[in-house]
C-alpha cells in the first residue's frame, strides 16, 4: 500500500496530456475555500522523476485550487511504476467518472489512448466502460467542428448522452444543432431524449424558431394526433392567413374549438 | 391506388386530454374531433372575411 506524504506544491509537475480542458471557475473557487479550510482530503497522484520532482497522474484540480489557496505543500501518493499508458488510464478514469466533463473531453481520451495503441474493445475491458460509450466519445471528438462545438458544450449532468446522439443526427443544420446543444444544456432539468426529439421535429417544421422555444415547446407539447388529410388544405390556408405553421395553427384551432 | 397518407401533428398535453374526455363523451373518435375543429374554424373564420 503507498504511504501518503507531503511535499513542496512547486515539485509537482502537470502533465502534457490533460483530460480536462477546461475547469469550471465558480467549482473550483468553492474548493479553493474548501481547501483552505479544511486542507487537501484526498492525496494527489504523483510519479517521481528521480530529481526530487513529480509528475502528476490525478488531482489537477485540487493542485491548482491548493495553488490559489496559498499551501506550500501537498499531500501525495507515488505511483513509482506506473506506465505512460496506465497513466492516461488512471488520469481518466478519476475525471470520467465527473458528471461535469465533456463529452469532447471523454473522446479526446479515447483518442490519446488509441493513439498509444490501445484498441476500443481493450480498453472496454480494462476500464469496464461498455464499448458503445467509448465509440460515441470519440465520434464526438472525431466529428466536424460544429459537432465538436455541441460537444465542449455538452457534459452528462447537463445533457444525457442519449440526447445528445439525438442532437447530433437530427436533421437540423449544424448551427441550430449547437443552439440546440447549449440551450438544452442551460434547462433546470435536463431534457429527455423524446423532448429533444419532439423539439429537433419542431424546428425542420418551423426553421426560424428558437431552440429554447422548441424545447419549451417540446416540454409542454407531447401527444401525437391525426389530422384528417383531407382537410390538410383548409388547414393549411387557415394557417396562411393566420401567418403561422401548420403545427401552429392545429394548436390554436384545438385551444379554441375545446375552450 | 390510393396510397394512405398519416398525417400527424404535435399538440399540448392538456389539449389532449380534454380531447379524449370531449371524445368520451360525445362517443366519437380523436381523429374526427380534431375533423370538427378544423373545419369548424376554417367555416367560421371564412364567414368572417
Amino acid at each position: 500500500m503507498s504511504e501518503i506524504k507531503k511535499v513542496p506544491i512547486d515539485k509537482i509537475k502537470t502533465n502534457n496530456f490533460r483530460v480536462r480542458t477546461t475547469f469550471d471557475e465558480e467549482k473550483l473557487q468553492t474548493l479553493t475555500e474548501s481547501i483552505k479550510k479544511r486542507g487537501i482530503l484526498y492525496p494527489l497522484v504523483v510519479k517521481p522523476l528521480g530529481d526530487g520532482t513529480y509528475k502528476l497522474i490525478t488531482g489537477e484540480r485540487r493542485l491548482l485550487a491548493a495553488k490559489r489557496a496559498g499551501l506550500t505543500e501537498v499531500p501525495i501518493i507515488e505511483r513509482k511504476e506506473i506506465s505512460k499508458d496506465y497513466e492516461i488510464i488512471e488520469m481518466g478514469i478519476e475525471n470520467l467518472q465527473r458528471e461535469d466533463l465533456s463529452y469532447y473531453e471523454r473522446g479526446r481520451w479515447v483518442a490519446k489512448m488509441k493513439e498509444l495503441g490501445w484498441s476500443i474493445s481493450a480498453l472496454a475491458e480494462e476500464t469496464g466502460i461498455p464499448r458503445k460509450t467509448l465509440d460515441d466519445w470519440l465520434g464526438f471528438y472525431e466529428e466536424s467542428e460544429r459537432i465538436k462545438k455541441v460537444a465542449i458544450i455538452a457534459t452528462p449532468e447537463k445533457l444525457p448522452l442519449a440526447g445528445l446522439l439525438e442532437v447530433k443526427r437530427a436533421p437540423i443544420p449544424e448551427e441550430k444543432k449547437t443552439e440546440l446543444a447549449v440551450e438544452a444544456s442551460k434547462m433546470s432539468e435536463p431534457p429527455s431524449v423524446t423532448e429533444i426529439q419532439r423539439a429537433t421535429r419542431l424546428i425542420e417544421q418551423e426553421p426560424t424558431l428558437s431552440a429554447r422555444e422548441a424545447l419549451e415547446r417540446a416540454r409542454g407539447i407531447t401527444v401525437l394526433v391525426p389530422i384528417p388529410v383531407d382537410l390538410m388544405p383548409k388547414l393549411k390556408a387557415q394557417a396562411d392567413e393566420w401567418g403561422v405553421s401548420i403545427q401552429e395553427a392545429i394548436i390554436q384551432i384545438l385551444r379554441d374549438y375545446l375552450e | 391506388m390510393g396510397k394512405k397518407v398519416q398525417v400527424t401533428a404535435m399538440i399540448e398535453v392538456e389539449a389532449y386530454q380534454k380531447l379524449v374526455d370531449l371524445s368520451r363523451q360525445k362517443g366519437k373518435s380523436i381523429s374526427s374531433l380534431v375533423r370538427e375543429a378544423i373545419a369548424k374554424t376554417y367555416f367560421e373564420e371564412g364567414a368572417k372575411t
